[in-house]
């Protein structure tokens, strides 16, 4: 039960690196081992949660029984994992739909060569989001991000055009530069207190301006990860050559990168305020400049990239301004609107993906580089409503809810966010409203050119896996729109409690400090002992 | 390549791939370990390529031994979770295979001490000399 919490990490960590020895067996069999693997996490991950729910929250020390049996000197230097509510319910979900898009990726990739490769830097990038879920201290939270950004890379060279090799250059760089911030605002930190365990630090930080500092670095670093308005243009160049199934993986590490943040803000930083009112400005200016940039994009991909930095405009306007109304009775409710946002996001964006994958694949356009001839407003794909009504109402469907419209999922959280950040500021409300409206006219606009009309040629049937899992993504949907309440009360309430009050390993770091204060006698015998080796030379 | 760099380069092979044996072996108790000794043989390597220019290695070898590595690296640490925890040293300070105990004070090192660690850099210095000869092969190779 203990150890749970380290298999979700592990156990795709290992199928990734046995795929290339099954891979000599036969094909079938590793893509059956990948199949076997993430349906074992989901199980996992949801006894994780239940297990959470019943006994409170989990501090796991690599390496040891208890995190407080440390290494000779007392420090608590081993790898810790924590996790709670809100992280195990994330963990549970996004595995949930990073099996549903690897079934979907079975159906549409299976024409391209290298898939191994593929599937193992898949694997690679869902250990990633799921590492940075449950860090605990902040080598782990570097060597998480690294994972991630490393096989993010691979996932957009993987179709191997030259625009692939043009857009992964450009993530590189960025990248390397965005780690490098990162290890710097760590290495601040660490100077100082000479720890890197974020209990540990958070109970001695001083809040000094160096720590402000560092606070800049990692919290500008994670928001490259997460994407938002000034630091979009990766997401873009990303997002244009990748296959969907890279695509939505993305978005699942973006939102796990908005959790890092504010768990590292909220917890360590104890809410640095100057730090919250930009991400709120951000977080409103990437829902108007997301929106209004998607308007003017003929490249379906592209448009995909600019709505979903829009979406985590409210995810992040929510919840920074949730802590920016503390103490008040409208923070519990902004906080719980961002974080239900995160699941609505997560499936709407998802969905509208999954479809625009199988739109290029009837449309046979295999590969993103001749896509980027075919504008929308050249009318290459034309009347898929005529052949296919199934696929055009799902779209229908996805337009309602990623526009907060009534009775689907994106309205159940739009409307917790506007009621409550309009006691904050009425202008920010406006905002939302008014990208609301933007979003609808970027996807209605997609409708009319894509679904009606008269078809103009001829397409393939739609592949018969992927739409049976765009039917599960819109079951969720409306779901969770039909049932709001119960939704929040199972589900999201404890994650926003989880979130609010502070970890539950500060019990814990009790315990280290008594065996810290036990373990002096042995730092004494130790430096004994080094006066009797220089004795001895 | 001539003669000369071919037999001077097979003279000095094998001193090479022992001296990273070496630091791999005895990376518990040196400076140096599983990546530092998996460098200096995968060097070896890379001399063998430039003297020999044929085709004699076949990359996919070297990709097969490196997840060869990579897998014995982390199905020791899921034998921990069976025992205790993840990465569990299972073998320290049972007295039995690399697992003497060491007494406090100075000691002059025992190979037979250090549990996983030393199969760590095993496996560590496996799959990093055959992850960097194959990086070697394929720059020549294109």
């Amino acid at each position: 039960m203990r150890n749970f919490i380290i298999l979700v990490i592990t156990i795709p960590l290992l199928t990734a690196f046995l795929l290339p020895l099954l891979k000599i067996f036969s094909k079938k069999l590793s893509n059956f081992c990948i199949g076997l693997n993430l349906i074992l996490i989901n199980i996992i991950s949801f006894f994780l949660y239940k297990s959470i729910l019943e006994n409170g929250n989990i501090i796991y020390s690599v390496g040891a029984s208890a995190p407080s049996i440390t290494a000779p000197s007392g420090f608590p230097i081993r790898i810790i994992l924590t996790a709670n509510a809100l992280s195990s319910f994330l963990a549970m979900f996004f595995t949930i739909i990073a099996s549903l898009t690897f079934f979907y990726s079975l159906n549409t990739l299976k024409e391209y060569a290298n898939l191994d490769k593929f599937y193992i830097l898949y694997l690679l990038l869902l250990v990633g989001i799921l590492g940075f879920l449950f860090v605990g201290d902040f080598f782990t939270l570097f060597v998480f991000y690294e994972i991630s950004s490393i096989s993010t890379a691979g996932l957009i060279v993987f179709l191997r055009n030259k625009e692939n090799f043009k857009s992964t250059f450009h993530y590189l760089s960025i990248f390397s530069i965005g780690s490098l911030f990162l290890l710097l605002g760590i290495g601040l930190l660490y100077s100082q207190y000479g720890f890197l365990n974020m209990a540990i630090i958070s109970q001695k930080i001083q809040l000094s301006f160096l720590d402000k500092i560092a606070l800049s670095f990692i919290g500008s670093a994670l928001l490259l990860k997460v994407g938002v308005f000034p630091f979009y243009f990766w997401k873009i160049e990303a997002y244009k050559v990748s296959p969907i199934s890279a695509i939505i993986l993305s978005i699942l590490s973006s939102l796990s990168a908005i959790y890092v943040m504010f768990k590292i803000v909220f917890y360590i930083f104890g809410l640095n305020i100057p730090f919250i009112i930009a991400l709120t400005l951000l977080s409103a200016l990437s829902i108007l400049f997301g929106n209004l940039l998607a308007l003017a994009q003929k490249n379906l991909k592209k448009i995909i990239a600019y709505l979903a930095i829009s979406e985590l405009g409210y995810i992040i306007l929510g919840i920074s301004s949730g802590f920016l109304m503390q103490n008040s009775k409208f923070e519990f409710n902004a906080i719980k609107g961002g974080l239900f946002h995160i699941i609505n996001d997560a499936l709407d964006i998802g969905t509208l993906s999954l479809i625009i994958g199988v739109i290029l694949y009837i449309a046979k356009i295999k590969n993103s580089l001749s896509y980027n001839s075919v504008s929308l407003q050249q009318n290459e794909i034309r009347g898929l409503a005529h052949k296919y009504p199934l696929l055009s109402i799902s779209f229908l469907l996805v337009i309602l809810a990623l526009s907060g419209l009534p009775p689907l999922n994106g309205f159940a959280s739009k409307i917790i966010i506007y009621e409550s950040i309009f006691h904050l500021n009425p202008a920010l409300t406006i905002i939302g409203v008014l990208g609301s409206i933007l979003t609808l006219a970027v996807l209605i606009k997609i409708f009319a050119l894509i679904f009606l009309g008269a078809p103009n040629r001829d397409y393939q049937p739609a592949p018969k896996i992927a739409m049976v899992v765009i039917f599960i993504f819109l079951s969720f949907m409306i779901l969770i729109g039909l049932f709001p309440m119960q939704f929040t009360n199972y589900f999201i309430n404890p994650s926003v409690k989880a979130l609010i009050s502070k970890p539950g390993y500060k019990n814990n770091i009790h315990l280290q400090q008594d065996n810290q204060e036990q373990n002096h006698s042995i730092i004494h015998l130790t430096l004994h002992s080094k006066q009797r080796y220089f004795n001895y030379i | 390549m001539n003669r000369v760099v071919k037999i001077i380069s097979l003279i000095m092979l094998s001193p090479i791939i022992i001296f990273g044996g070496y630091i791999i072996c005895h990376g518990h108790l040196t400076p140096g370990g599983g990546f530092q000794g998996g460098v200096v043989i995968a060097s070896a390597i890379a001399l063998l390529i430039i003297a020999f220019e044929d085709k004699i290695i076949k990359n996919h070898l070297f990709s097969l031994i490196e997840t060869i590595g990579l897998t014995f690296f982390i199905s020791i640490a899921f034998v921990g979770i069976f025992k205790n925890t993840f990465f569990y040293n299972f073998l320290s300070n049972t007295n039995y295979i690399l697992g003497k105990t060491i007494y406090f004070g100075a000691n002059s090192g025992y190979l037979n001490s250090g549990g996983i660690i030393p199969l760590m850099n095993l496996a560590v210095g496996v799959e990093v000399a055959s992850a960097l000869s194959f990086i070697i092969l394929s720059i020549k190779n294109k």
